[in-house]
C-alpha cells in the first residue's frame, strides 16, 4: 500500500457528493447569522462579566438559588395531559412516519416529518419537544400534538432532565432557556454558554425546579468537558476532581455519568461515574461511552461508534460492570436506543446493505432475553441518514 | 452585483465541488459535510475582501474547514446533534458498494481521530507537501509524518492480502 492508494481511493470517494450546492445568497444568508451571532456573544459575554460580579452562584445540584435578587413572579401553568399517567410513565417515546408512541402505548399523531427532527424530549406534563432542521429550531407541542410554540436557537439541540420535568436549549443569543413541565412560558437565563466567536457551547445537563424562581442548574461546556453552572441570573466556573463532560445524571441527582477527555492519538476517552457532592471518580470504564440512566438510576447505557451509528449498545451496572452487550444481527448497526422502562431498552436497527435498507424497532430486555420485533422492518435510506425511528431523549 | 459579489460568485462555481469533496472526507457525512461548506464558505465571504487582497483563498478557506470540522464535531458528540442548517435538496451521495481496497481506505479513514483525519485528507486529496499540512493544522511537520505513516500502516494491515500488492500473499503468489 502505497500513497498514491490513499491519493486515488480519496479521489475517488469524494467524487461520490457532486455539485455546488450553495449559492451567493445561501452563503450570505449564512454569513448573516453569523454576524448575528457575533454580535451577540459579544453583548452577552459583557452580561455574563457584569451578572458574574455582583452574584454569588448555587450549588451543583440544583435547589433555588437563594441570592437571586427579584425572582420573576411564578409563570402560568399548562393545562395538564389528558392522559397524565401515560405522560408520566417513565420511559422513552418513539415518533415514526408522523405518530409519537409514549412508553404505556398510547399515541398522538405529530405533524413533523421524521427526517427533520434531530432530537425529541417528552415533558412529564405531556408536552413533546422537538429540535428540528427545517424548520431550524425547537418547536413545542401539546399533549394532544398541537404546535403550541416555535423558538429561534443558536443550535438545534435540546438536553432533558433526568426525570423528564426540564428541557433546555440556547436561544440564537446563546442564552440558556428552560421550558419547565406544568409551567406555560419558558424561563430565559440572564446567561448563556458561548464559546470563542460564534459557535454555542453545550448543554451537558439541567437540573431542579421551579426555573422562574431561580431553582434550577444548568451544566455546559465545549463539548470535550463541562465547564460552567448556569443558574437563573449567573455563571460560574464548575470545579471538578479532573477534566470531565457530564453525559447523564441519575434520577436522583447523587451521580454523574462522565466521560473524561480522549488523548491527542484516541477517537475516545474513558467515561465514569461522579460524586459530585464529594467531588470524587466512583468508578471507571475506559471500553465503552456512557449516555444515560435507566428510569429507576440502576443501569447506564453505554455505546461507541461514528457518523450516528454503532456496533453495539451496552448496559452496565453501578459499578460500570457490562450486564448485557446488544449486537444487531449480522449485516445490521444500530442507530438509535432508549430506555423503554427500566428493565427493556428500545433499540433502532438498520441494515448495511443495498440503497435502502430495513430499520426495525426492538425491545431488548437486559436480561439477556430475547429482543422483541415492535415495529418494522420497513425499508428506508441508508444508516448514515436520519433515523427512520426517533427515540426521545 | 458589485464586484466583491462576482468575484466571490466566480470562486464559488469554481472551486465549490473541491471544497464539498474535501468537506466530506473531513466529515464523513453528507449533511455534516454541506453544513461544514455553507459556514465555512460564509466565513469567507465576510473576510472576502481582506482575503483576496492577500491571495491564496484556498489555504484561508482549508483552514476555516478544518478548525470549523474540529468545531462541528464537538457539537455532534451527543447522538443526533448535527447542526446542519436549511439542508438543499441536492444530487445524493452513491455510497456504491466496495469490497476492495477503496473500502478498507474509508475505513481507515473514518476510525482515525479527528486530527489525523485531517492530515491524512490534506496530503493524499488536496496533496500538500508535509509543510504546508503542518502549517495549516498548527502542528509539526515531525506530526505529520508520523500520523501519516500511521495511516498507511493502517491501511496494509486492513486490507485483505489479495488486494495488496505489496503483502506476502502476493509475493508468494508471484514465487509460484
Amino acid at each position: 500500500m502505497t500513497e498514491e492508494t490513499f491519493v486515488r481511493e480519496l479521489e475517488r470517494r469524494a467524487d461520490h457528493v457532486h455539485g455546488a450546492p450553495f449559492s451567493l445568497d445561501d452563503v450570505r444568508g449564512r454569513a448573516r447569522s453569523i454576524q448575528r451571532r457575533r454580535r451577540a456573544a459579544v453583548a452577552g459575554a459583557v452580561a455574563a462579566v457584569v451578572a458574574a460580579a455582583i452574584i454569588v452562584p448555587t450549588a451543583l445540584v440544583g435547589g433555588p438559588d437563594r441570592t437571586s435578587p427579584d425572582p420573576a413572579p411564578p409563570s402560568p401553568t399548562v393545562t395538564p395531559s389528558p392522559s397524565p399517567s401515560a405522560a408520566e410513565t417513565p420511559g422513552a417515546s418513539v415518533l415514526h412516519d408522523g405518530v409519537l408512541t409514549r412508553p404505556d402505548g398510547s399515541t398522538v399523531p405529530l405533524d413533523v416529518d421524521t427526517a427533520d427532527v434531530q432530537q425529541l424530549g417528552v415533558l412529564t406534563d405531556g408536552r413533546i419537544v422537538v429540535a428540528g432542521t427545517r424548520p431550524y429550531g425547537v418547536q413545542v407541542y401539546s399533549p394532544d400534538g398541537e404546535l403550541e410554540s416555535e423558538h429561534e436557537v443558536a443550535l438545534n439541540a435540546i438536553t432533558m432532565s433526568a426525570d423528564d420535568t426540564l428541557a433546555t436549549w440556547l436561544d440564537e443569543t446563546f442564552r440558556v432557556v428552560v421550558l419547565e413541565s406544568g409551567v406555560a412560558e419558558p424561563t430565559t437565563f440572564d446567561g448563556g454558554i458561548p464559546m470563542p466567536g460564534e459557535s454555542p457551547g453545550s448543554l451537558d445537563a439541567v437540573l431542579g425546579s421551579d426555573c422562574a424562581a431561580g431553582g434550577c442548574t444548568v451544566l455546559g461546556g465545549d463539548y470535550a468537558t463541562t465547564t460552567t453552572e448556569v443558574t437563573l441570573t449567573a455563571n460560574r466556573d464548575l470545579e471538578t476532581s479532573e477534566p470531565l463532560r457530564v453525559a447523564a445524571v441519575s434520577p436522583d441527582g447523587e451521580r454523574w455519568a462522565v466521560t473524561f477527555p480522549a488523548g491527542e492519538s484516541e477517537q475516545f476517552g474513558c467515561s465514569g461515574l461522579y460524586d459530585p457532592a464529594a467531588g470524587d471518580v466512583v468508578a471507571r470504564n475506559c471500553d465503552t461511552t456512557l449516555w444515560s440512566y435507566s428510569p429507576d438510576g440502576v443501569h447506564l447505557t453505554g455505546a461507541r461508534g461514528d457518523n450516528t451509528m454503532w456496533g453495539s449498545v451496552e448496559v452496565l451496572d453501578e459499578d460500570l460492570d457490562v450486564v448485557l452487550s446488544y449486537e444487531p444481527g449480522a449485516g445490521q448497526v444500530v442507530k438509535d436506543w432508549g430506555w423503554a422502562d427500566a428493565e427493556h431498552l428500545l433499540v433502532v436497527v438498520v441494515g448495511l446493505d443495498g440503497e435502502s435498507p430495513d430499520w426495525s424497532l426492538l425491545r431488548v430486555p437486559i436480561d439477556g432475553g430475547d429482543p422483541e420485533v415492535v415495529a418494522g422492518p420497513v425499508p428506508g435510506p441508508n444508516a448514515e441518514m436520519p433515523s427512520l425511528f426517533i427515540v426521545s431523549d | 452585483m458589485t464586484d466583491r459579489d462576482a468575484d466571490f460568485t466566480a470562486y464559488l462555481g469554481a472551486r465549490q465541488p473541491r471544497l464539498l469533496g474535501i468537506a466530506y472526507l473531513l466529515t464523513g457525512d453528507r449533511h455534516q459535510a454541506e453544513d461544514l461548506l455553507q459556514t465555512s464558505l460564509a466565513k469567507l465571504y465576510l473576510s472576502w475582501d481582506n482575503i483576496r487582497e492577500r491571495g491564496n483563498v484556498d489555504a484561508y478557506v482549508r483552514r476555516i474547514m478544518v478548525n470549523e470540522n474540529n468545531s462541528l464535531w464537538r457539537r455532534s458528540w451527543r447522538r443526533r446533534e448535527v447542526p446542519t442548517d436549511q439542508v438543499p435538496d441536492l444530487t445524493p451521495v452513491h455510497d456504491s458498494p466496495d469490497e476492495g481496497v477503496g473500502a478498507a481506505v474509508w475505513e481507515v479513514v473514518q476510525t482515525l481521530p479527528r486530527k489525523a483525519r485531517a492530515v491524512v485528507v490534506l496530503r493524499y486529496y488536496e496533496q500538500l507537501t508535509e509543510a504546508e499540512t503542518a502549517d495549516l493544522l498548527g502542528i509539526s511537520v515531525g506530526t505529520v509524518k508520523s500520523q501519516s505513516s500511521r495511516a498507511l500502516a493502517a491501511l496494509r494491515e486492513r486490507t485483505p492480502p489479495e488486494l495488496n500488492p505489496n503483502s506476502p500473499h502476493d509475493e508468494r503468489e508471484e514465487e509460484r
